[in-house]
């Protein structure tokens, strides 16, 4: 998992907040920071527009009705931006949404459906001390938990690895459009293999090229001592 | 307003037509693009009937009465409350508020598993936005809420029904709803597993959480409405077998049969057709339910009244929800084999597998005596009555029966249990129980239902406190704190199993409420102003008889003062309200005594202005508050077991968790419970003799009205059609006729109609005979698949586990270790 962190930061993405983040986006503009502005705040501001026409140039003026009629102008804005959500996706390609990596959200999922197996075990272990289970049953039914959180961990470390691989195609795609305008590099292209460069001035890089965290000693690729 | 709400509508057909041909499509062709375009116009179908149900409250509030439905559900002089309410007061109305429910709950499931089950989400959209348009079809064709008067708009609206027009009555339809729809989500799962054979322990995973989130809704819709039988139907009961009542609680025992079953399957790997099936039963009889409530096939006082078309369409709907959920499992079956076997009939699946049996053959029960008439009708063409008597029949044992298996589960072993363990679990449970039942027999109780549904609780109670006992001795040895500290850790580090068992504590208050109804005793007094009457241990004085009116209703008040011997314990205010518009259904405004040992519950059956004399009914309720209470305890387990990791982290520092609905309930109890507070003349009870009593069970009233057993008719003293029933009851008890006799001359007056239990002949003999042969038959098949099972173990590989161990990555192992010791 730490490897997946200290790839992610490699991106150069600045994030505020490791955890809770927003969902996983469709929507086309994956290089805008998050306190950009963003498609659902033209949404909400349109909604607040209308909801504030409509209570000034209403006839009836009770409490409930301005609410109401609020209300619906609300959902009608949010009814908008889900009209929205059901046709970016058309605008773009397979190819775009399915490079999406081990988003946060699914992180979130998985570091709770870990917790909720290790859980369970725990629960099997209480069992087995209450005397409601013997130790044969409970190797059995611990053997088949413990695999499914060990296949859960392993999906969390290998997210990181979708990020490399989606952080690889990027560089690729970027020095290849530089190499092609012959405009100033965004970054020195690395030398093959790609490696991923970490602007951070306190990571270490390895001689095979890849950037290790601060205080590694060993290179997280080929096992060299730093 | 009214166009643009049928726009909305059609609209939010569209959309839900678009989400499933995409996410059927996306999901077929593996095009994430479709997938998230179908993801997003499934949020449009929220984000629309969202719209459509503000306009339709602004409707109702704003009195728009040119659109019919408006105009036929309320009336300026209703308060706010009811005006909202008024949205799901009727059929069109009711539709459109599932509908718009289940958008909300589609979208939230889908927003929160879309990532943990990318493969599902496509059929999950599909299958609960082909839901939604079966119902937006039913309103755009059919039931237009939004459908307007071409000409001659009134000026005023008709008012929602007066019974409805109750505190109980404004909540208990969206909590049975919400019950409804949150059970389309783990169907909507099971389906999207069986279509892309993802057929592990995911999706139960997935749906687990809102299996609970329904069933809590069910429960608290089914208490609540107990609650509004009791307090504003006036009869002193509160459940009646009513087939809009059981058209609830049918989905509640499959859906109690899930949340047992899915434990086995997560445990043990076993029943997973078993599972699948009983997420399919649990959908179709939501619909099903909705389907006998709104389409007039059966006779209900508050089903909706009859509609052909409607029920040809639901009815259509039903066969393909059928055809098409167990094709999909008969062509999955492969997938669906058990893991193991079942090793001993003394372990806790096996007694899982009993409960099942029992709560699925409640549910079948249930279904067919409430279509028995219906069916009788179309074989015989006389309609008969299925009434209280025939469900309590078998019901009470039924009963009792899954009481005792809420005791046994808990102290069984998985797999096996050996003799000495039973033992040892067994023996102070079983102790309890003898010595309950001794005590509560000594104490004079003799009805013997009460005194064995006294001494099970006493055994389930036993056995929930073991096991916290027990447990937190375990976890006080592993972490050395103090007894109330290691339990309430316990509480808090297993939250699902001690939540159930706190659920369960729940559920045996619930039965002590209902032993309770056991040994209730009522009367009739015919009291004039200063004369008393004592009813069980307290005199009744009638005061006067006070007529005041609002803008809504004229109000009959009968003004009581309540003693024991010479204290005076309350004043007390029962009443009859006629709501203007609606003066033919009188409500009955019941005025109750509320303590935890009984309640003393008395309603104005009749009365004479003129006169000042009035008619009350005195019931003597015991324990019945223990049932409302007993939901609170059942929602504060459920509310335990639902709460996520981290939230339990903070409620213990800071609140109970689940308090917030214990205190809903509790606030709920005390609003209507507040009770509205001389020498007399001493008068004695109406007399009944128990021949007439017992009569007065078994006929139904033929008033034409209520279609009620005569000793529950709503309308009290004041049925005229009972008065005269009850006179020729009295005439023939007085020529000296027996029961049978007296019974034969009634069915020869009436017809067979008038009994509540359907006699035991001819086509009729299939309502007596076809319990046993449900029964028997699913014991036959229980026992045969275990037999089979157990068979099969000895020729079952090594299990599968020791394979699945992967001892290659030692590391990750030992990181897994590690966590395991951190996790306390």
């Amino acid at each position: 998992m730490s490897s997946a962190i200290s790839t992610e930061a490699a991106t150069g993405k600045r994030r505020a907040a490791r955890r809770p983040r927003p969902a996983p986006k469709v929507t086309p503009e994956p290089d805008a920071p998050p306190d950009s502005f963003q498609v659902w705040h033209f949404f909400v501001l349109m909604s607040l527009v209308g909801a504030t026409a409509a209570v000034i140039l209403s006839r009836q003026s009770t409490p409930e009705h301005l609410v109401l009629i609020s209300f619906a102008i609300g959902a009608a804005g949010i009814s908008a931006m889900a009209l929205y959500r059901m046709l970016a996706p058309l605008a773009t390609t397979d190819a775009d949404l399915a490079t999406e990596p081990l988003s946060d959200r699914l992180r979130g999922d998985l570091e709770r459906e870990k917790a909720l197996t290790l859980r369970s075990i725990k629960e099997l272990e209480f069992d087995r001390a209450m005397g409601k289970l013997s130790q044969e049953d409970f190797d059995e039914m611990a053997g088949r938990l413990r695999a499914r959180a060990l296949g859960i961990m392993r999906q969390l470390d290998e997210g990181g690895g979708a990020y490399r691989a989606v952080i690889e195609r990027e560089l690729a795609s970027r020095v290849g459009a530089a190499a092609v305008s012959a405009a100033p590099p965004v970054r020195p292209a690395p030398e093959a293999p790609p490696a991923v460069e970490r602007p951070d001035a306190a990571a270490r890089a390895c001689a095979c090229g890849v950037a290790n965290d601060p205080d590694a000693r060993f290179c997280k690729a080929c096992g060299r001592q730093l | 307003m009214a166009t643009l709400g049928t726009f909305t509508l059609l609209a939010t057909f569209v959309a839900a037509a678009y989400a499933v041909a995409a996410s059927v499509a996306g999901g077929r062709l593996r095009s994430r693009r479709l997938i998230e375009s179908g993801i997003g116009a499934f949020y449009l179908t929220a984000a629309l009937m969202t719209v459509a149900s503000c306009l339709i409250v602004h409707a109702f509030v704003t009195g728009n009465y040119a659109i019919k439905y408006v105009q036929h559900y309320s009336d300026t002089a209703q308060p706010l409350a009811y005006k909202i309410a008024s949205y799901w007061g009727g059929l069109d109305g009711s539709i459109m508020f599932w509908v718009f429910l289940l958008a909300v709950f589609g979208t939230i499931a889908v927003a929160t598993n879309r990532e943990r089950h990318r493969e599902l989400i496509p059929y999950v959209v599909a299958t609960i936005a082909a839901t939604e348009m079966f119902f937006i079809f039913i309103m755009v064709v059919h039931n237009n809420p939004f459908s307007t008067y071409l000409t001659g708009v009134p000026a005023e609206g008709r008012g929602l029904n007066p019974l409805l027009q109750n505190f109980y009555m404004a909540i208990h339809p969206p909590s049975l709803y919400t019950g409804f729809v949150a059970m389309t989500i783990p169907y909507a799962f099971g389906i999207a597993a069986l279509a892309t054979g993802h057929l592990d322990d995911a999706w139960l995973r997935a749906v687990r959480r809102w299996t609970m989130i329904g069933w809590l809704f069910l429960t608290f819709g089914l208490t609540l409405g107990m609650l509004w039988a009791y307090e504003e139907l006036g009869w002193g009961g509160f459940w009646g077998w009513d087939p809009v009542e059981n058209a609830g609680l049918l989905p509640w025992f499959t859906a109690t049969a899930f949340l047992h079953s899915v434990m086995v399957q997560e445990r043990r790997g076993m029943l997973r057709v078993w599972n699948v099936t009983l997420v399919i039963v649990t959908f179709f009889l939501t619909i099903f339910g909705t389907f006998m409530t709104r389409s007039g096939v059966v006779q209900s006082v508050h089903a909706f009244g009859e509609d052909r078309w409607l029920a040809y369409l639901f009815s259509g709907f039903m066969v393909l929800i059928l055809t098409f959920s167990f094709g999909l499992v008969i062509y999955r079956l492969p997938l669906l084999k058990s893991r193991h076997e079942l090793d001993s009939w003394a372990s806790r699946e096996a007694a899982f597998l009993a409960n099942n049996w029992i709560l699925l053959f409640s549910a079948f029960f249930v279904l067919f005596a409430t279509m028995f008439p219906t069916l009788s009708e179309a074989v015989t063409g006389e309609r008969l009555t299925v009434g209280p008597p025939f469900f309590n029949k078998w019901m009470l044992p039924i009963g009792l029966m899954l009481l005792l298996l809420t005791g046994i589960a808990p102290l069984l072993a998985w797999r096996k249990s050996t003799i000495r363990n039973l033992i040892e679990q067994f023996t102070w449970p079983a102790a309890a129980t003898m010595v309950t039942a001794a005590a509560v027999y000594a104490l004079g109780i003799h009805v013997w239902e009460s005194v064995a549904c006294f001494a099970l609780c006493a055994f389930v109670g036993v056995t929930i406190a073991q096991e916290f006992v027990r447990g937190a001795g375990v976890r006080r040895g592993a972490t050395g704190t103090d007894l109330l500290t290691a339990m309430i850790g316990l509480v808090g580090r297993s939250r699902r199993r001690y939540g159930g068992y706190i659920v369960h504590l729940g559920i045996v208050l619930m039965f002590l409420g209902f032993a309770g109804q056991g040994y209730k005793q009522d009367e009739q007094l015919l009291l004039k102003p200063g004369q008393q009457a004592t009813v069980g241990r307290y005199t009744i004085v009638h005061n006067a008889l006070t007529v005041t009116s609002d803008d809504q209703k004229q109000m009959i008040t009968g003004q009581v003062t309540v003693r024991r011997g010479e204290k005076v314990l309350t004043d007390m205010a029962p009443a009859k309200w006629f709501f203007n518009k609606h003066e033919q259904e009188p409500t009955s405004e019941v005025a109750i005594r509320r303590t935890p040992a009984e309640d003393l519950y008395i309603v104005l059956a009749g009365y004479d202005v003129s006169t000042q004399t009035a008619t009350y009914a005195v019931t003597i309720n015991p324990l019945v508050d223990w049932i409302w209470f007993g939901f609170g305890v059942l929602a504060f387990g459920t509310g335990i077991a639902l709460l996520p990791e981290r939230a339990f982290a903070f409620a213990t520092a800071k609140l109970p968790a689940g308090a917030v609905t214990t205190g809903l309930m509790l606030l709920l109890l005390l609003m209507p419970g507040a009770v509205r507070a001389q020498d007399a003349q001493t008068v004695n009870p109406i007399q009944r003799s128990e021949l007439r009593r017992q009569l007065e069970q078994e006929f139904m009233c033929m008033c034409g009205g209520c279609r009620a057993p005569m000793n529950d008719c709503p309308m009290g003293a004041s049925c005229h059609g009972k008065k005269e029933m009850e006179a020729k009851i009295d005439t023939l008890v007085a020529q000296g006729m027996t029961h049978d006799q007296i019974k034969a001359a009634f069915v020869a007056e009436y017809g067979e109609e008038v009994l509540t239990t359907p006699p035991d002949r001819g086509f009729n003999r299939l309502a007596w005979a076809l319990p046993y042969v449900m029964g028997a038959t699913g014991a036959s098949i229980i026992a045969m698949v275990a037999w089979r099972w157990s068979r099969r173990d000895e020729d079952t590989p090594a299990p599968a586990a020791a394979a699945a161990a992967p001892g290659q990555d030692q590391a990750l192992a030992e990181r897994l270790d590690d966590e395991l010791r951190d996790l306390d």
